[in-house]
């Protein structure tokens, strides 16, 4: 763990806004203390980090339009955000505008960013040559 | 006795050795290649020192199993001192060269970057990338020398892996499917159709290549 998360105060049970007006809530399903559940993913970040990850994704639009909804990285993929190792995440954009997001881990292998986020991402040095052939690959 | 260690210092990131010739793409986004014999050398020249235990542990060293390496040796000063040389170079070295891109034949420039994966087989080189998959033909010339052909498109989905064997090409487009076609001296204007990707059929047969 080396990214330093900032603290944040969830208030009326959401985490926000972001520079875009955008909130975060938290899922009890996707929570590290949440019953095992195989469909689900599940953090190893608490709350307030959940939405740091995803207020980096939300102020950098690093959208993805094949899959309808926002990645996230942190530190070149270097920071492991899920229990199972997963070092992506995903936020589907909501159903309504004014509803808060959600989102959760993932591998890259399941839900594939697009060619043109991740050229993204390596143009705004985010991820470096090395991650941005993993996760072309859907190598993590 | 333990492996020697070399490394190579080139501004590349994908390489891959075949038919005595180490191939590289370049981080400039070029394909290239170089004989191993010219590695070789180069390292006899930095470490003159080791330049005949170089050699040899480039060579085939089949001949080491046959009779007349067994005799060979046989003769324990022979055999000692050629243990000890490997093993102290095995322990205190790392032989390194330095090459740079003009040290490199060049083969053409690679439409688009990352390459994904990169497989050498039957003379030809196949490089998987976001946009397809691309070939070069080593031997364009039909004769026994690398006379490399310019690069061509042969499939249109991002090809993350691929391998080949026994006459056959198999690529893996992800989520998009496994895909396989055969590689022979096939009719060119096939060549040049492409598959559309069907995602409602996720495995399917790719045209000969």
């Amino acid at each position: 763990m080396g990214y330093k998360f900032p603290k944040y105060k969830m208030n009326n049970g959401l985490f926000g806004p972001t520079s875009e007006n955008n909130y975060y809530k938290p899922i009890y399903y996707h929570n590290k203390n949440a019953v095992n559940n195989s469909n689900k993913s599940k953090w190893i970040l608490k709350d307030g980090e959940q939405y740091e990850v995803f207020r980096l994704s939300d102020e950098g639009k690093w959208k993805c339009d094949e899959n309808d909804g926002l990645f996230s990285i942190l530190m070149n993929g270097n920071e492991i955000l899920g229990q199972n190792e997963e070092r992506i995440a995903f936020f589907r954009t909501p159903q309504n505008i004014s509803d808060p997001w959600h989102g959760f881990p993932i591998y890259s292998s399941d839900f594939e960013p697009s060619a043109k986020l991740i050229d993204k991402w390596f143009d705004d040095k985010i991820i470096d040559e090395r991650m941005r052939i993993k996760i072309l690959k859907g190598d993590i | 006795m333990k492996p020697l260690k070399f490394t190579i210092n080139i501004k590349a990131h994908s390489s891959y050795m075949y038919c005595g010739h180490l191939f590289f793409v370049l981080n400039s986004g070029e394909l290239a290649y170089i004989p191993v014999n010219t590695i070789v050398e180069m390292l006899a020249e930095n470490y003159p020192e080791y330049n005949n235990l170089i050699q040899i542990a480039f060579q085939r060293n089949d001949y080491l199993t046959n009779e007349q390496g067994r005799i060979f040796l046989g003769i324990d000063l022979v055999k000692t001192a050629l243990i000890n040389t490997w093993q102290k170079a095995s322990e205190e070295m790392n032989f390194v060269i330095d090459l740079n891109e003009e040290d490199c034949t060049k083969i053409g420039i690679i439409p688009t970057s990352p390459v994904l994966d990169m497989r050498l087989y039957a003379m030809k080189i196949y490089l998987g990338t976001k946009q397809g998959l691309y070939e070069v033909d080593l031997n364009a010339d039909n004769k026994y020398n690398f006379k490399p052909s310019l690069l061509e498109k042969r499939f249109d989905a991002k090809v993350t892996c691929l391998n080949a064997k026994s006459g056959e090409i198999i690529i893996s487009c992800n989520s998009e499917g496994l895909f396989h076609g055969s590689i022979g001296n096939g009719n060119k204007k096939m060549m040049k159709e492409q598959l559309q990707v069907n995602q409602s059929e996720p495995a399917g047969r790719i045209l000969t290549l």
